[in-house]
Parts: structure tokens; sequence; C-alpha cells
């Protein structure tokens, strides 16, 4: 069967929704980062989906993705580098436990 | 003779500049404080005279603006609207003040905030007469709230006093009530018209191009002001509490001046009032209610200031009253003669409690011996207010009564009547009780001379303010004000009603009041349900507490509700008892990060769901119309 | 090619490598890099005011419009106030100064490549350049367990909001077929396809994080709380007004036809946002927790003047900014002075100070009084602004409970402002000594506040001459 548009949507739009229920339900700080990261990746997916289905396939879909990826990176990077910074000074690494500040 | 402009821009500069200087440089030194306040009013005063001369002589408006905000469509300019209403009140302002801070002299003498009260005075002054002097929506709102905000510092004068603090935020928070009401008023009505000053709305909504329903919707909004400002019910109930503050400010800000803003402002705004009869009809209904509650109210209190609280809220009553029913001269007249009366018992009050060392009239007793010029003087008030002839107080409230009687409102005349007897009990009562009988106080003596003279001067305008008013003057003030009223004449029937209430109202007070204590102190205990229902002020202000405790509290159980099932589903809270609104929504966010994250979720699945049901038809035509499932894009 | 539109980005990005130079070049950064810093900050707000184009560079992609002027003049003197009390007020170690510094340039950079795109994909690079820069600042005072926390809740929480963003922007492009601006409005046409519908919504969502709109508030309390109160002053004002004209130029242009979709959301999104901030901070013992709530209802302020006309509302979001930033700084500068002298962030130790330092207070007094909308601050205009830029649309339950919200607020600033004045001050407790770059901004911004709230004409002058060039009609 030929995959359309709809297919890539339909499997980007699950992967999205399996990323934010990661990043609601994992303990682990580090495992929220990576559910994220699925998030950001159903966002690509979406992106050069769209852009090769369009009546004139250009580049644009695939440059935003480039570019996503950069920026994920970057606040993977920042958020492994926080995370490490709290344990060394309170040993926790279950988002759980980050509730210094509260209502 | 000077630009009048000029003249006018002076007379709220005055205080202003008063203010500012003391607030720099003598801010502990209090001569140097009261030497900046008293010439600045002073010179206000006789530049209002001034004024007020001219506009006898060729009245007429003068107006002057210089842009300010050009906000497209709605560019906002700061002005000047000088007619015989601004240049009236402008004179009773500055006078009323200028006496009040004589008063003062003596009065706050050691208190250790001297100059700031004098700094508080002059700051209000200029407040308030610029919001007489404004020509536009904006500045009336501001100066409207800047008199607010004074009045809040007065209040709470002596804040070491938890009932003066408390007294001081319930006024602005009742009064900001009132306020939004005035504000959304202020927005529809020029957004409306397309313009913010005064003769611009009047003259759009004069065009006729509005419909009723609207302007009588717009006209009730800005009534609100006037309702939270002028202590007007259910808006009243910060005007009691509010005598926390020191007399003068009393005397000043709660009789003669600020309240009497809502007042004026119903006649400054009178021409776009008149467009809606049915709002009329609500302010003088709301009027006379007002006045036979606060006046039923002021029978059972035993705090003098209190009495004359009540008195004000009672008489302001009758000022919209008079609006209401047409009587635009009527009102405005009882409005100076109230100033004078008031301020008068107001200055008179000061008086007693300083000599007699409390404020309850149950305490007091025989000062008539001890303090013989307070005494005459507050008799000429009583007798003003109870409108006894020849004072001021009968000419302007049976004007009132011909107004009402003539407007052919049957049920209101009854009402104002029936006032009129009420009011001459209360008052006579607290005279009585205050000044007459066995002494039952030690070391009361009568005031320092700086207190006494203002309060003679007072007296004497009580008793002939009201000539400018009677037949016997040309055309009076009335002709001032409303060129087209006719002449005032003496209505006979009128007078001899009136009076022979009052005389009525006042020997009953004689009889069960003066003399001797035993009487009183029996009459009290009699009259059971009824005297505890006037004297707890029919409860309103407790159930006001309930309203809002109910309010909050259904708010709070929705919310805890969503809180408990939805939130913290997963992380099993034990719901427990709630507070404040403010109280259950801090536990929504409970520090966790997916706590957080889960809020975010939720929110979107919210959002999305509506826009599902919105593509399902669910709310209507708003996302079906061209078809949700129309061309543009590869549809799911 | 012109360089002349570049030149403030061209400044900022100089800047920020001269402050790096500073920092290797000093063993003990601070005493280049600041100087450093402020004088290259007031270069740079010199070109932004004096730059001005009307053009569309990049084929359309880049504005150097009315909007990214503004924006760009809104964000330096953001980054400067920040700057300034950060000098002496910073919780972090000298040597970490630099990078602070560095920071604050690369986020100001980012923010106003997102000011003046006009194409998703610049937008999203300009948003997450300051994104990640401002994770950065939140969680640089490494040794305080609390700034850790804010880094951490603000990168999860912004990395999951940026997530829908992004999703709602691939939707839309996806729906669309293009990125630019204008061509997205005109693929979208008048009618959504669930496609786009579901895009705009989610893009809603995403923009409402950076405004501090509900629900995406959450983070807001915690990062605020936890991070240099510099830095939150920042993010308070800066964040949020470039978050506003972001939504303006995606709302207002590419989702323009589309009105009758996003905007009943924005409309529940500002009732919901007033009411929570106001209600919260009632009960906060907490001085920054409290201005954090504060700025929450704020935001919901704006978006009342943002559903007006799209001219009239543009208008009076901007000069609300203006207002905002001036007052808000200003009461961040105040808690940033008592912190620094006291070491205390509850407000229950304001007691008193008033008599401790009288002007502090009055400073602090002005400031909240503005951001309450009391004559004659600029508050007071810019609510009034923003409300009749809601009702020229008819939206007159939406001013109600703006003003609803208005009074009830008072209650919380009227609070402080009784602890200050009307409650002794501790035994002992003597006069607070406050640093002059505090002192230095504690004085602008409220001569500021006073300036616009007494004549407010020059700048809504200039704001509405902006929005009808970008918005020309109603």
């Amino acid at each position: 069967m030929t995959l359309t548009l709809t297919h890539y949507l339909v499997l980007a739009a699950l992967l999205f929704c399996l990323g934010v229920y990661g990043a609601i339900t994992r303990k682990n700080a580090i495992g929220i980062l990576m559910a994220l990261e699925l998030v950001f990746n159903a966002v690509n997916l979406t992106l050069v989906a769209a852009g090769r289905f369009r009546p004139q396939p250009d580049a644009v879909g695939q440059l935003f993705a480039l570019f996503v990826i950069a920026a994920a990176a970057a606040e993977s990077i920042l958020g492994l580098a926080i995370i490490l910074a709290i344990y060394r000074r309170r040993v926790v690494v279950n988002a759980d436990e980050m509730d210094l500040m509260k209502n | 003779m000077a630009d009048p402009v000029v003249l006018a821009l002076a007379v709220p500069l005055c205080p202003l500049a008063a203010f500012a200087l003391t607030w720099l440089l003598a801010r502990g030194r209090p001569a140097a404080g009261a030497a900046l306040s008293l010439p600045a009013i002073a010179l206000s005063f006789v530049l209002s005279a001034v004024m007020l001369w001219g506009q006898v002589q060729a009245p007429g408006a003068i107006q002057a603006d210089i842009p300010w905000m050009p906000a497209g469509r709605l560019s906002i300019s700061m002005g000047i609207l000088l007619n015989p209403l601004s240049a009236l009140m402008m004179v009773i302002v500055t006078g009323v003040s200028l006496l009040v801070q004589i008063y003062s002299l003596g009065y706050m003498r050691g208190d250790p905030g001297f100059a700031r009260f004098f700094s508080y005075l002059s700051l209000f002054s200029f407040s308030m007469l610029t919001l007489v002097l404004a020509d536009n929506f904006i500045l009336l709102y501001m100066a409207w709230e800047l008199v607010g905000l004074c009045s809040y510092l007065l209040i709470g004068f002596w804040y070491e006093k938890p009932e003066a603090a408390r007294a001081a935020k319930k006024a602005f928070v009742v009064t900001r009530v009132g306020d939004l009401g005035f504000l959304v008023g202020i927005l529809m009505l020029s957004l409306l018209a397309g313009t913010f000053d005064f003769a611009g709305v009047a003259r759009f909504i004069g065009a006729g191009s509005v419909p009723q329903g609207q302007v009588t919707l717009v006209v009730l909004l800005l009534f609100c002001g006037a309702v939270g400002k002028s202590g007007q019910f259910p808006l009243h109930v910060w005007l009691p509490d509010a005598m926390e503050g020191p007399t003068p400010v009393s005397a000043l800000i709660h009789s003669a001046t600020m309240v009497a803003a809502g007042v004026f402002m119903v006649a400054r705004l009178y021409g776009i009032f008149q467009e809606s009869a049915d709002a009329l009809r609500v302010v003088a209904g709301l009027g006379a209610f007002t006045a036979v509650f606060a006046a039923a109210i002021a029978l059972a209190q035993d705090d003098i200031k209190r009495i004359l609280a009540y008195s004000t809220i009672s008489q302001l009553g009758y000022m919209m009253l008079a609006l209401g029913v047409g009587g635009y001269g009527a009102g405005l007249f009882h409005l100076t003669t109230h100033a004078a009366f008031k301020t008068l018992l107001f200055l008179g009050a000061g008086s007693v409690i300083h000599a007699a060392g409390t404020n309850d009239i149950r305490q007091m007793g025989g000062l008539a011996r001890r303090m013989p010029v307070t005494t005459v003087t507050f008799a000429v008030a009583v007798l003003a207010i109870a409108g006894i002839f020849p004072l001021s107080g009968f000419w302007s409230k049976d004007e009132i009564l011909e107004a009402v009687r003539a407007g052919g409102h049957p049920v209101l005349y009854m009402v104002a009547l029936g006032t009129v007897f009420l009011t001459a009990v209360y008052m006579s009562r607290l005279f009585f009780m205050a000044f007459t009988g066995a002494s039952r106080g030690e070391g009361a003596h009568e005031s320092p001379a700086i207190m006494t003279v203002p309060l003679l001067i007072l007296a004497v305008l009580a008793a002939g303010l009201g000539m400018l008013g009677s037949p016997w003057v040309g055309r009076g003030i009335h002709g001032l004000l409303d060129p087209a009223a006719p002449r005032p004449v003496l209505n006979m029937g009128i007078l001899v009603l009136s009076n022979g209430l009052a005389a009525a109202g006042i020997l009953l007070a004689l009889v069960l009041f003066g003399g001797r204590a035993g009487a009183r102190a029996a009459h009290a205990r009699k009259a059971g349900p009824l005297y505890s229902l006037l004297a707890n002020k029919f409860y309103i202000d407790e159930l006001y507490l309930l309203l809002i405790r109910a309010l909050f509290f259904s708010l709070t159980t929705a919310v805890a509700w969503f809180d408990r099932h939805i939130v913290d589903g997963t992380v099993n809270l034990v719901g427990g008892a709630s507070k404040m609104g403010g109280a259950l929504l801090r536990r929504t966010l409970s520090g966790k990060i997916q706590g957080y994250a889960l809020i975010i979720t939720c929110g979107a699945l919210a959002a999305l769901a509506i826009l599902l049901a919105a593509g399902l038809g669910l709310f209507g035509a708003w996302l079906t119309g061209p078809g949700i499932l129309g061309p543009g894009g590869a549809g799911r | 090619m012109s360089m002349a539109p570049w030149m403030v980005e061209l400044a900022t990005a100089a800047l920020l490598v001269l402050v790096l130079l500073a920092d290797l070049v000093a063993p003990r950064g601070k005493r280049f890099v600041w100087p450093t810093f402020l004088g290259g900050s007031l270069v740079i707000l010199g070109l932004a005011v004096f730059v001005r184009g009307d053009a569309f560079l990049l084929g359309g992609s880049y504005a150097a419009d009315g909007i990214s002027w503004l924006g760009k003049i809104v964000i330096v003197i953001g980054t400067i106030l920040a700057g300034a009390v950060s000098m002496d007020s910073l919780p972090i170690q000298e040597k970490y100064h630099g990078a602070y510094a560095a920071l604050l340039l690369a986020a100001s950079l980012g923010m106003m490549v997102l000011v003046s795109s006009r194409e998703l994909v610049t937008m999203y690079v300009g948003l997450e350049t300051s994104a990640v820069s401002l994770y950065g600042l939140a969680a640089l005072a490494k040794r305080d367990v609390l700034s850790l926390e804010a880094g951490i809740k603000y990168l999860v929480i912004g990395a999951l909001s940026s997530g829908v963003l992004l999703y709602g922007l691939a939707l839309v492009y996806a729906a669309a077929g293009t990125t630019s601006l204008d061509g997205i409005r005109a693929a979208l046409g008048h009618a959504p396809s669930p496609l786009s519908a579901v895009g705009i919504i989610l893009v809603l969502l995403g923009v409402g994080f950076k405004i501090t709109m509900v629900p995406m508030h959450v983070w807001t309390p915690d990062v605020y709380q936890g991070a240099p109160t510099p830095v939150s002053a920042f993010i308070s004002v800066v964040s949020k007004s470039v978050g506003f004209l972001f939504a303006i130029r995606l709302f207002s242009v590419a989702f323009a036809d589309l009105r009758y979709v996003w905007e009943p959301f924005f409309m529940a999104g500002a009732v919901l946002t007033m009411t929570v901030g106001n209600l919260a901070a009632i009960a906060q013992p907490s001085a920054k927790r409290l201005l954090a709530y504060s700025s929450i209802s704020q935001a919901g302020y704006l978006l009342v003047g943002f559903v007006g006309t799209s001219s009239a509302g543009t208008s009076a979001v901007l000069f609300y900014l203006f207002a905002y930033t001036l007052a808000n700084v200003a009461a961040f500068a105040a808690v940033i002075a008592f912190s620094s002298s006291t070491g205390s962030d509850r407000l229950d130790d304001y007691a008193g100070l008033a008599r401790r330092s009288p002007l502090l207070a009055l400073v602090f007094t002005f400031a909240l009084l503005s951001l309450a909308g009391i004559p004659p601050l600029a508050g007071f205009i810019g609510k009034i602004y923003l409300f009749s830029a809601a009702m020229e649309r008819g939206y007159l339950w939406l001013v109600v409970a703006a003003a609803l919200n208005s009074v009830a607020s008072l209650y919380y600033y009227l609070l402080i402002l009784r602890r200050m004045y009307f409650t002794e001050a501790p035994l002992g407790a003597g006069p607070l000594r406050v640093s002059f770059p505090v002192k230095a901004v504690l004085l602008l911004t409220t001569v500021g506040t006073f300036w616009l709230g007494i004549l407010p004409g020059p700048l809504m002058q200039v704001v509405s001459e902006v929005s009808s060039r970008v918005f020309p009609g109603p």
C-alpha cells in the first residue's frame, strides 16, 4: 500500500502522545528528558513528511527539522548538566524529590 | 480683571503646592506644616469667591483644555470647565476646608503627626478641587480616585489603632466597588460617543442615536460611582466606620465635600441623566430609601459621630431624591446648606468629645452649662437640619419636598416627610442627651477660641444661608445654577407640614430624652427587637460578610473538587479543609515537576476537546460554518 | 546589501564576544565584565532607538519594521536594567559573572531575532536561543539548590511547552505548505481544517508558556522564586514582552483570518490568568513568589487588550509593555535591594520598612500602585488603554472581569503597603544599604512610571503609529 501523508502524521501524533505521557510519568529526571526527545522527534517526523508530500517538494521541512534537532540537543545538554549539579548537591535524581519550592 | 482660567487653575494648585512643600520640607515640624497649608487654602478660598462672584454677574461656561493623550479616535485632553456649578462647589470646598483647618490648629495640637495631617488635608483639597473643575471623564475619574486615596490616608491617620486601619481599608474597598461600575460606565459611554469630554458626550447622547436601554444602563453604571462615594444603600457601610478618623476629617470629608462628590457628579452630568427617565427614577427611589433607612438607624445609635454619620447618609439620600425628581437646584441648594450645618455639627461634636472624653452620648450630659458657645452653635445646627423656619435647612428641605410633591410622587413624598420627622427626633435626642440634664462627666470645659470661632462662623452660615434661596433675594441660588428654573415661592402648606413634623419630633425627643437620666436609661431598654434591629444597623455588615464568605466558599469547593479528582488523581492527596480561594489554588502547584506537566497536558487536552466539540457542532456555528473538513491541507 | 538594518543584532553579537573575551582576560572577571557590558549595552540602546527601518529583508522573512524596532528597545532596556541590578547583587561567584553577562546577551540576541522574524524557522531559532540561555541563567547560582531546581523546572516545562508549540507549528506547516507568515495567512484561508485548527491551538498553548497564560503559567512561581532575583526580573519583563510580540506577529499576521478560532481561547485565557494570578498572590509569604503571581495576572490584563482590534489592541499592548516593564523592574529592584541587605525574601520581614528606609519603601509603593493601576501612574493609563481596545470590539464582560480583578489585586498590594507603613519594624532594625546601581535603576524606573502616567502622549503616538503601519485598518 502507498504511504500517504496521513500515515506519517498519525505515527507522529502517536509518538508525540507517548513522549508527553513519558514526560509526565517517568520518575527519573533523565528519563523525562528522554521522553521529551521523543516529542521532538515526533515533531521532526511531521515536518519532514509535510515537506515531502507537498505538490512541489522542497527542503523547508527538512531544514526546519535540522534546526529542531540542534536546539533539542542543546536543551538536553543543559538539562543533563543541571541534573548532574542537583545530584551533586542533593543526591536525588527522581523528579518527585525536586520539590523544595512549592505553595 | 485677570484671566478667569488662570485664576481657576490657581485654586487647586495652591493646596497642591502646599502639600508638596510640606511633604518635602516640613515633615516633622508642626508649625511649618500649618503655616504652608493655611495660607494656601485661604488663597484658594478667596479666588473661588471671586470666581463665584464672576459667575453671579455673568453666568456662563468657560472651558479651556490642552491635548494630553492622542489615542486615535479617543484623544484625551486635560481641561477645566468653569460654570456656576463648579464655582459654587469650589467655594464650598475651599470654605469648609479653611474652617476645618483653622479648627484643627486647636484640635490636633500636640499630635505627633500634625504636619502630616495638614499635608494630607491639602492633598485632599487639591483632589477635590480638581474633581469639580474637570471637564472630561478621565480627569474626573483620576481626581475621584485620588480623593478616595486621600480619604484612606485620612481615615487611617491614627494607624496604630487597628480599628482605624480597618476602617480605612473598608472605605477604600467599598468605594472601589462603586468605582468599578463608574469606570465601566465611563468607558462604555466614551466609546459610544467617541470622546471623553462632558460637552461632547452630552451632545452625542442628546442626538438620540443610542437605544434607550443602553442609555439607561450607562447612566446606572455611572450612578454606581455616586452610590459608593455618597454612601447610598447598599454601599453605605463604610461611612459610619470611617468615623475612626480624627473629627476634623469627618467634618471635611464625610459631611461636606467628598461624600458630596457623588451628588456633584450627578449634577455635573445631569444632561446625560435626564436622557433616561428610568435611571432618574432609580436615583430618586434609592435616595428616598437611603434617607429613611439611615435616619431609622441613627435613632438607635449611641456614638455621637455615628449618629452624625448616619445623618449624613440620610441627607445625601435627600439630595439624590431631589436630583432624581428633577429638582436640580433644590438638590444642590441642600448640598450647600448641609455643608454648613453638618460641618458645624461635626466640629461641635469634636469639641464635645474632647471635653467629655467619650463618644458615647449616654455618658454625656449637662454640657450646656460648661460649654455655652458650643451648645448654642450646636443647637442652631440641630434646628437647621430639622428644617425649622427660617434657618437654612428649612429652605433647602422644603424645596426638595416641593419638588417631590410637584413631580407627582406620592410615595416618595410620604417617605420624605417621614424622614423629616425622624431627623428631628434623632438629632434632638442627640442634643438633649449630650447637653441637657445632669452632668455625668467631669472636667468638661469650653474649647479654645481657635475652635469656637469656626463654630460661630458656621452657625451664622447655617442660620442665614437659607436666605439665598428665599423669595426675597432675587433669583436666588437656583437662578444661578439653573436659569430656566422658576422663581422660588414660599409654599405655606409645606412649611406648616414640615415644621409641624419637625416640632413634633423635637418635642418627642424632649419628652423621651430631655432632663432626667433615669428616664433615658429606662427608655433604652424598651422597644426590644425593633431597637436592636436599628442599633445593629439592620445587620447589613454581617450580611455582607456572610455573602462574601459564602461566595468564596463555593468557589473554593469547586476548585477543590477539580484539584482532588483530576490533578491529584495519582498522588493520593488527603483533601482537607479549604480556606479562602488563594489557599486552594496554592495546592494545585505542588512543587513537583510532573504535577506541573500534568496541568499543562490537561489544559491542552481541554482546549483540544473544546475544538473537537466545536467541530462537531456542539458550539453552534462557531467552527462549522465554512466546514471544518473543508479544503486546505490534508484532512485527517 | 546595506548593513544598517542589522546594526543592533550585530552590535549585540559583538558585545557578546567582547564580554567573553573580557572574561577570559581578567582572572577576577567582574572588574572588566560589567563595565564592558554596560557600556556596550548603552551603545546598543542608542543604535536600537535610532536605527529604524521599514522594510522586509531576506525575502520577507526578517522584518525591520515598527514592531521589531519597539521590541528591540524593550529588550535592550530590560537587559540594561537587569544587568545593572546584577552587578552588585548577584548570588553567584565572581568567576561566573562573565558567563552570566554573556548569557544575558545571548538571550537578548535570540529575542531580537524572535521579534523580527516573519517566518517560522527563524522564529524558532530565536526562540530557542533565548530559551536555553534563560534556562541556564536561572540555574546559574549553582551553590543554591533552589536555583538549580528552578533551572530544571524551567527547562523541563519549557521544553515540553516548546515541544507543544513546535508540534503546532509543524501542523500549521503541513496545512499551509509554507513557513512564511504571509504565505501561511494566504494558504490557510478563512476556514480552518482539522490540521490547521489543532495546529493553531497548540501554537496558542506554546505561546502561552512565554506569556504565562493559564494553564501554561505553572513554572512561573518556582522559577521566579528560585532563580537569582535579577534573572527573575529579566524573565518577568523581557521574556513576557517578547512573548507578546511573538504572539502579535503570529496571530495578527499568520492567523489573522482565523480570528474566530483562536480569539475565544485567548479570552478564556485572559480571564483565567488574571483570576488565578490574583487569587494565588493573596496568601504568599515570599516576596518573589508574590511578584511572580502578580506578573501572571498582569499577563491577563495584557491579553484583554490583545483580543482588541488589531491596531488598537496592538498599540495598547505595546504601551502597557513599557509601563509594565518599568513598574515590574522597579518592584524587583526593590526586592533585590531588600534581600541583598537583609538576606530575606519573606514579606513579614518588610515590616516597618517605611521607617527604616523611607525612600526605598516609597519607590516600592509607586511600583506596586502602578501595577495596581492607580492614577497618576503609568499602569493606570495603560490599563485604560487596554480596556478601551477590548471595548472597541464590544467585549464588555471581559472588561468588567478585568476591572474586578484590578480591584481585587489591590488587596495584596495594599497588604504590602500596610506592612511597610503601618507595622512596627523589628527592634534594632536599621536603614538598609542599597548599592548605587540598584538605586539608579529604582530612580530611573520610578521617574519613567510617573512620566508615562502624566504625559503618555508621546509614547502613545509612537505606538499607535507603529501599529497602524503594521496593521492598517481597524
